[in-house]
């Protein structure tokens, strides 16, 4: 077992072979060796690591991929999502992006991608007002910006 | 809370978000790009298209590494990547039978450009194709009757770029739209689709060079 200590001080034991889908804590634990100290997780809270958990929980067994094999870098560009990943992902958007940043800390790179696929699948289609609306962004263009990229972009949008 | 989902957005680091847009179109990723100013630096960096020219490039069954991604500029990065393929599914049917028309007699003579204002006068201005518009130009007019047909002698092709290609060989009509393809000496390398008359194009991607040695080039054409 490894122990896992969060931000908020909580601490997890976690079957190594299900953690190991993190390439950091496997490099971790194989550069260490065996040890009864806690890995310190201090950018990931406790809510957080249980939904990481289950996740890895839910492939346990499956291979890990090639530690340097970029999903994005294979020629795998759609935005199919299985069908567990999807009811995994229907979280609100807060625990979304927790999720996206907690898997490129302990880079699990199945899980970024499975979350950066989620997020493009959300922006897909939408204009920049939906877009804005969607992620609570605060344009902060100049109404000069504005016009210049709009601008800039007319062909695109003529077509 | 909605306050916090924003600055959580935000806070992702760029490795993310150009993991996030190598899934998005081009054209989400110019709206994505107008939303606010950190989204516009972000996607104004020239990775970001070399990314979305890769994706356009896969989804189109083109020939990625015919780009010369380094030497593009960002606009032309932009531009290549909103490309879409006209051989893609929706390209005429029809197109196929007028190929067949133009060059079947001589099936190993003729190889023929189908170029398209592209990457705009930049490109063309570069590469000194003498147009040869006279037995083909409507053959190769596809949907958005942008194409023109260009002829190619062996002699000439030497360190130009080509933009599109269309090739046809026995009953086979290789139809292939590839796009900007570096040259070496004596070769071309370029990505076909291919069919079969009376049948759809299949957009199975070929790479073919150097040019095989019984595929006299007719010069005649030149003239």
């Amino acid at each position: 077992m490894v122990l896992l200590l969060t931000s908020d001080n909580e601490m997890f034991s976690v079957a190594e072979d299900v953690i190991k889908r993190s390439a950091y804590i496997k490099n971790m634990l194989e550069d260490v060796g065996e040890s009864d100290l806690p890995i310190p997780l201090p950018n990931v809270e406790s809510n957080v690591l249980v939904k990481i958990l289950e996740y890895c929980e839910h492939y346990r067994g499956e291979p890990l991929p090639a530690s340097d094999v970029d999903p994005a870098e294979i020629g795998d560009r759609s935005l199919d999502i299985a069908d567990w990943d999807q009811k995994y992902m229907a979280v609100d958007q807060e625990m979304l992006f927790e999720i996206i940043l907690a898997a490129n800390y302990l880079d699990i790179k199945s899980l970024l991608d499975v979350g950066c696929k989620t997020v493009a699948k959300m922006m897909k289609g939408k204009s920049s007002e939906e877009i804005r609306t969607l992620f609570n962004i605060a344009n902060d263009f100049t109404p000069e910006e504005e016009a210049q990229i709009r601008k800039e972009n007319a062909w695109a949008e003529c077509r | 809370m909605a306050e916090e989902t924003s600055v959580l957005y935000l806070s992702l680091d760029s490795k993310i978000y150009l993991l996030i847009c190598s899934r998005l179109d081009p054209l989400d990723l110019l709206r994505l790009s107008q939303t606010c100013t950190k989204m516009h630096s972000l996607i104004t960096q020239k990775p970001v298209w070399q990314q979305a020219l890769k994706t356009t490039c896969f989804r189109n069954a083109l020939f990625e590494s015919s780009f010369p991604l380094d030497l593009m500029t960002i606009e032309d990065l932009k531009r290549a990547a909103a490309w879409t393929c006209p051989v893609a599914p929706d390209a005429p049917s029809r197109s196929i039978s007028q190929l067949r028309n133009c060059e079947h007699a001589s099936h190993r003579t003729v190889y023929k450009f189908a170029v398209r204002e592209l990457l705009g006068t930049h490109w063309r201005v570069s590469h000194p194709w003498r147009p040869f518009p006279a037995l083909h130009v409507e053959s190769c007019n596809f949907a958005e009757g942008s194409w023109h047909c260009w002829s190619l002698v062996r002699d000439s092709i030497r360190n130009h770029v080509v933009l599109g290609v269309v090739y046809m060989k026995y009953d086979w009509h290789v139809i292939g739209i590839s796009t900007p393809i570096r040259h070496e000496r004596d070769s071309i390398r370029f990505v076909v689709g291919i069919g079969i008359p009376g049948s759809d194009i299949r957009l199975r991607v070929y790479e073919i060079g150097p040019i095989p040695k019984d595929c006299a080039l007719d010069r005649s054409v030149e003239t």
